[in-house]
């Protein structure tokens, strides 16, 4: 399994501002990435997404797909049961809890829906003030996609407001079945 | 079938809440075939190998890390024992390899690598005996370099020889790296009974009997069992605790089967084992010592410690084993002193004693870890606590393990700080009476017989 390893040493070979195109399959090394940044050289793996951001497999960097622009119900009292997530979609669990306030519902599914997510369940409670909600959110499948997705969730989070997370489904599935 | 909502928010309140998280991913490297006569192509070798089959660690896991939510604490790497790959190479010393292994470690990112290791309990070959005489200068020459040894096993016995040896080593290593505590102890650990596929460090190592190339996963989360049994109240019988940990148990080891096993499948690599180890950080709540005192035993170290740490090892190991087809490792509770904040109080109280944790540790998933001890502590002593607790390993068919520092200039009361996730850690007194005519004995311990038990 001899792959091109990229690594410190290749990237300080290079002029500032240089540009290293790598075969396809070539492994870059973190050093290498660090070092890269630090010099202003940009790795390019031919074929492939720059690294890193789409470096595991079916992420790939790709445009993401046209979304599926339906607005979101904001509640979903007599929805079915959410079907099985397709292998196009890969099927996220949101969660958010804290101090309840308005406009937090509207806040998450524009962010879910600018994300193209596609909202298959919500639960929600308010207690005392106090609210938390659960979400099952297809988006299109891809590392880069789910990545992306997840950063501009949990940027709406903030200590003294309120809090999201953002989890695969399988975690839950493995956790809780057998 | 639909999950739940409670289930949802049990797992989330795990997580951000009970600090779980995978502890380690660690992949295991196969070394055969790197040595050579000439000493720097060996050390190239090995540097380049590590590099060829890690390269991608790090990216992978934090990727997998992003897409599924859950935190991953380390990455990590291990590799043959170096023992074995330096032999060929015409040189005393090994330094150059551990050089090589730190390298590494640096151009993937990763914080420790495993595997400055001999293999000794029936005899030293020549390649042990260089790494031996090596030890001390390449680990405090090398920032990330883990090394063990094992000395013993139930089926061989103890290799008291090699045990005498170890006692003058870890009085040299930590006279090298006297400046930050003797904290080059840290990265040494002594085993009897040694698992290979052990992804947490400092005794990490590839098997000889592993392939080329290994996932191997580590879950923690003592914090999520203290709160389990928390929940359960002072009224809960041991039985409704014992079930209560093993069916967290369960639940954590299937989230490290699947980070671990998503790992190797990115990786293109084989999935070795999950190990679910209680493994506490110094972070408030994430506390083996505070699960024993939940029980209800007073202060962790009091009578009843060792009661209580049995059934709390036994059930999570139950648990675990009913969660994933491979569980290996170290599988139970670690109870090192200085990275548990509750071990570190009880220690500081008096409450824990060397003589208790030595007890604790025929129980335990490992053995004495992580115990500071005064600098004037001799090898003979460092040796014979070495040799108690092989002893205890070697008897009762269970891994045990040594990380013993003796602080330089420090005496017993007084408190090192290591810093990071090794913690601070209370200078315990050790006997004064001198085991030296005993220890330096050497040869070997006849392996113990196993029918006729009582």
């Amino acid at each position: 399994m001899s792959r091109l390893v990229i690594t410190r040493e290749d990237v300080l070979a290079l002029a500032r501002g240089a540009r290293l195109a790598a075969p396809p399959g070539a492994i870059v090394t973190e050093r290498a990435l660090e070092t890269a940044r630090e010099a202003g050289v940009e790795i390019i793996i031919e074929g492939g997404a720059p690294p890193p951001g789409g470096g595991s497999p079916g992420g790939g960097g790709s445009p993401l797909p046209a979304p599926a622009a339906e607005p979101a119900p904001p509640t979903a009292p007599e929805q079915e049961t959410p079907q099985p997530a397709t292998e196009s979609t890969c099927r996220l669990i949101v969660t958010a809890f804290g101090r309840n306030r308005p406009r937090i519902m509207a806040e998450l599914t524009g962010a879910i829906e600018e994300r193209h997510g596609d909202i298959q369940e919500i639960s929600q409670r308010v207690q005392e003030g106090w609210f938390h909600l659960v979400m099952l959110v297809d988006v299109p499948a891809g590392s880069s996609v789910v990545q992306e997705f997840r950063r501009a969730l949990e940027c709406l989070s903030s200590e003294d407001d309120y809090r999201v997370m953002v989890q695969h489904e399988r975690v839950f599935e493995r956790m809780h079945r057998i | 079938m639909p999950i739940f909502e409670s289930e949802i928010l049990e797992t989330i309140r795990m997580v951000e809440m009970e600090t779980l998280d995978i502890r380690a991913v660690t992949l295991g490297v196969s070394l055969r075939g790197c040595a050579h006569p000439d000493v720097g192509r060996a050390a190239e070798n090995v540097r380049k190998r590590i590099v060829e089959r890690g390269g991608r660690l790090v990216e992978v896991v934090d990727a997998i890390e992003a897409d599924y939510g859950i935190p991953v604490a380390d990455r990590r790497v291990s590799v043959t024992p170096i023992a074995i790959v330096a032999e060929s190479s015409e040189t005393e010393d090994y330094t150059p390899f551990a050089q090589a292994m730190d390298a590494a470690a640096v151009e993937l990112g990763v914080d420790f690598i495993g595997g400055f290791s001999a293999l000794v309990e029936q005899g030293m070959s020549t390649g042990d005996r260089r790494l031996f005489a090596s030890l001390p200068a390449a680990i405090s020459a090398t920032e990330r370099v883990c090394s063990s040894l094992n000395v013993a096993t139930t089926r061989v016995g103890i290799n008291m020889t090699a045990v005498a040896w170890v006692g003058e080593i870890m009085k040299d290593l930590a006279a090298k790296t006297a400046d930050r505590g003797g904290v080059g102890c840290a990265k040494l650990v002594v085993f009897c009974n040694a698992p290979s596929g052990n992804p947490f460090m400092a005794g990490s190592f590839h098997g000889i009997a592993e392939g080329d190339c290994i996932v191997n996963c580590g879950v923690s989360g003592p914090g999520v069992v203290r709160r389990a049994v928390e929940l359960l109240g002072a009224d809960a019988s041991l039985d409704a605790v014992a079930e209560c940990v093993k069916r967290i148990a369960f639940k954590i080891t299937r989230m490290g089967e699947l980070i671990g096993r998503e790992a190797a499948s990115r990786l293109g690599v084989e999935f070795g084992v999950v190990d679910l180890s209680l493994a506490p950080t110094p972070t408030p709540g994430d506390s083996v010592a505070a699960i024993l005192e939940l029980m209800g035993v007073g202060r962790a170290g009091g009578h009843g410690t060792t009661a209580a740490l049995a059934m709390l090892t036994d059930a999570v190991k139950k648990g675990g084993a009913m969660a994933s087809s491979h569980v290996g490792g170290l599988s139970g509770a670690f109870i090192p002193v200085s990275e548990d904040a509750g071990m570190i109080a009880a220690a500081r109280d008096g409450t824990i004693s060397i003589d208790k944790l030595e007890a604790m540790t025929s129980v335990c998933s490992v053995g004495m870890d992580m115990i500071a001890v005064p600098g004037d502590t001799p090898a003979a002593t460092l040796a014979a606590i070495v040799a108690d607790e092989c002893a205890i390993g070697m008897m009762n068919n269970k891994t045990t393990a040594c990380r013993l520092i003796p602080v330089p200039g420090m005496v017993a009361g007084d408190l090192v700080e290591f810093g990071g996730l090794l913690g601070s850690a209370p200078v315990m007194p050790v006997h004064p009476s001198d085991p030296g005519v005993f220890v330096q004995r050497g040869g070997r311990m006849p392996a113990p017989i196993h029918s006729l038990r009582n």
